[in-house]
């Protein structure tokens, strides 16, 4: 195999905004009730929500498959 | 990155995890039943206030003080705590200021009626046992804090974690869980993807718990630091007795006077640890859930009613009150607390996943597991049969 140069950019871009989401959530949740909370909990379900994305994906094969 | 850079990584995550996982994992078990705390608490002990009409008048808070003192006699009044949803405040008694947990009564008690509706045992029933377990391991302060020091390890092993994810994704897209391959390679692909997506929820309520274990050391100094600057002038003076404490009425009006829009949490009596030998402290908070978190203490003096002292808490209180919503995940209604426990769980598959592939190849050699690492999981051939 050709080694390629990594590119962390490619490697970390959605795992920092998933963390980013992640951290906004959490902090705006102490902010106050109501749409507060309902953000705060929006926030905090996309990383749920991407792990269900990629474990359906998983049950499909569909990360087997060669580009 | 250098091969090098990345086997010093690859061994950080190695130790630190192998260290903390045990615990860590005992901490995720039984976190689970605990975000539910509350919720479980209902359902087993039903709410045992009489009903009555929404606007029956309060009673004067020295009448429950009176009446707790009346249940027990013999004990002073050591706290007073004010319910956030139903008209209850709890009183805490005991034989002295600074008396122990097995030696308090904390008594539940109507404001409309002045009468007793149950004595509070958190000692007692599976919930205080899981947290216990969770808190200390039944250790006290030393067992909070070998949690804590857990905590850090934890913390470096997701740090560690994240480094080493970036040459094993290198030719993998975000969010691969291959299942046609190995076991392992499944394994290791769930490990690298839940590891990754909850990275900042696992390091949220990891240093938050880290920062919880602090607590007793952590209000021991802003007692000797802030509340003996405050009163500087009782210096010296005999502590006042519990017969000649003046109406708690009196010291919560005018606490909440000194601050306005805030309502008070709990009531401190004069000798015990969050207050000085000569004062109320009226612990007061603020309207949002992060100014809830925020308490500010007032200092009434016990024997004149006269206001003392209020300062907001210096920045180290600040931290430990904001870490225990973070912390818990109640701050923001049930669904919060579902989210709370679908990421425990997949910390736990993290963590059990992390020992399967340690326990998987520990005869491997860490040339070999770092191959795997920079080929993305691929077997080389030769030296990692497909298993």
């Amino acid at each position: 195999m050709i080694p390629r140069k990594p590119r962390p950019g490619s490697i970390f871009g959605v795992p920092a905004l998933l963390a980013a989401i992640s951290l906004i959530g959490l902090l705006i949740g102490l902010l106050g009730d109501g749409w507060y909370d309902i953000v705060a909990g929006a926030a905090v379900a996309v990383p749920v929500a991407v792990i269900l994305w990629s474990l359906v994906r998983a049950r499909a094969g569909r990360w087997d498959m060669r580009p | 990155m250098t091969n090098r850079t990345i086997k010093s990584w690859y061994l950080v995550h190695k130790w630190t995890s192998l260290v903390c996982t045990v615990f860590a994992l005992m901490l995720c078990l039984t976190g689970l039943p605990l975000i539910f705390h509350d919720e479980i608490d209902g359902a087993f002990a039903p709410d045992r206030l009489p009903a009555m009409a929404a606007d029956a008048p309060l009673l004067p808070l020295d009448r429950m003080v009176a009446a707790a003192k009346a249940l027990y006699p013999g004990e002073r009044p050591l706290f007073l705590s004010f319910d956030e949803d139903r008209p209850v405040v709890n009183v805490t008694t005991g034989p002295h200021a600074l008396a122990g947990r097995s030696e308090m009564h904390i008594t539940a008690i109507d404001r409309r009626t002045a009468r007793k509706i149950e004595e509070l045992d958190e000692d007692r029933g599976v919930m205080a046992f899981i947290l216990r377990l969770h808190v200390d391991m039944f250790l006290g302060l030393p067992g909070k804090l070998f949690l804590g020091f857990m905590g850090v390890l934890f913390f470096i092993a997701i740090v560690s974690g994240v480094v080493v994810y970036a040459p094993f994704m290198r030719r993998l897209k975000f969010g691969t869980v291959r299942v046609g391959r190995s076991k392992r390679v499944k394994w290791l692909d769930a490990h690298n993807m839940l590891g990754i997506v909850t990275l900042m929820w696992l390091s949220v309520v990891g240093l938050t718990g880290v920062i919880n274990t602090l607590a007793e050391p952590l209000v021991d100094i802003w007692r000797a630091d802030q509340l003996t600057s405050l009163t500087g002038g009782y210096a010296g003076k005999d502590p006042v007795s519990p017969a000649d404490f003046t109406s708690l009425d009196g010291a919560v009006a005018t606490a909440i006077g000194h601050a306005p829009g805030t309502t008070p949490q709990f009531v401190a009596f004069p000798g015990v640890r969050f207050t000085t030998q000569h004062h109320y402290a009226v612990w007061l908070k603020g309207a949002t859930p992060a100014t809830r978190q925020i308490l500010t203490p007032a200092l009434v003096d016990a024997r004149t009613g006269a206001f003392t002292a209020m300062r907001t808490m210096p920045w180290y209180m600040l931290a430990l009150r904001l870490s225990q919503p973070l912390h818990f995940g109640d701050y923001a209604g049930v669904p919060l607390k579902i989210l709370w426990a679908l990421l425990d769980l997949a910390a736990i598959v993290v963590l059990g996943s992390g020992l399967y592939l340690w326990l998987g190849k520990r005869r491997t050699s860490i040339e070999t597991r770092l191959r795997e690492l920079r080929r993305g999981g691929e077997p080389v051939r030769g030296s990692m049969p497909a298993e």
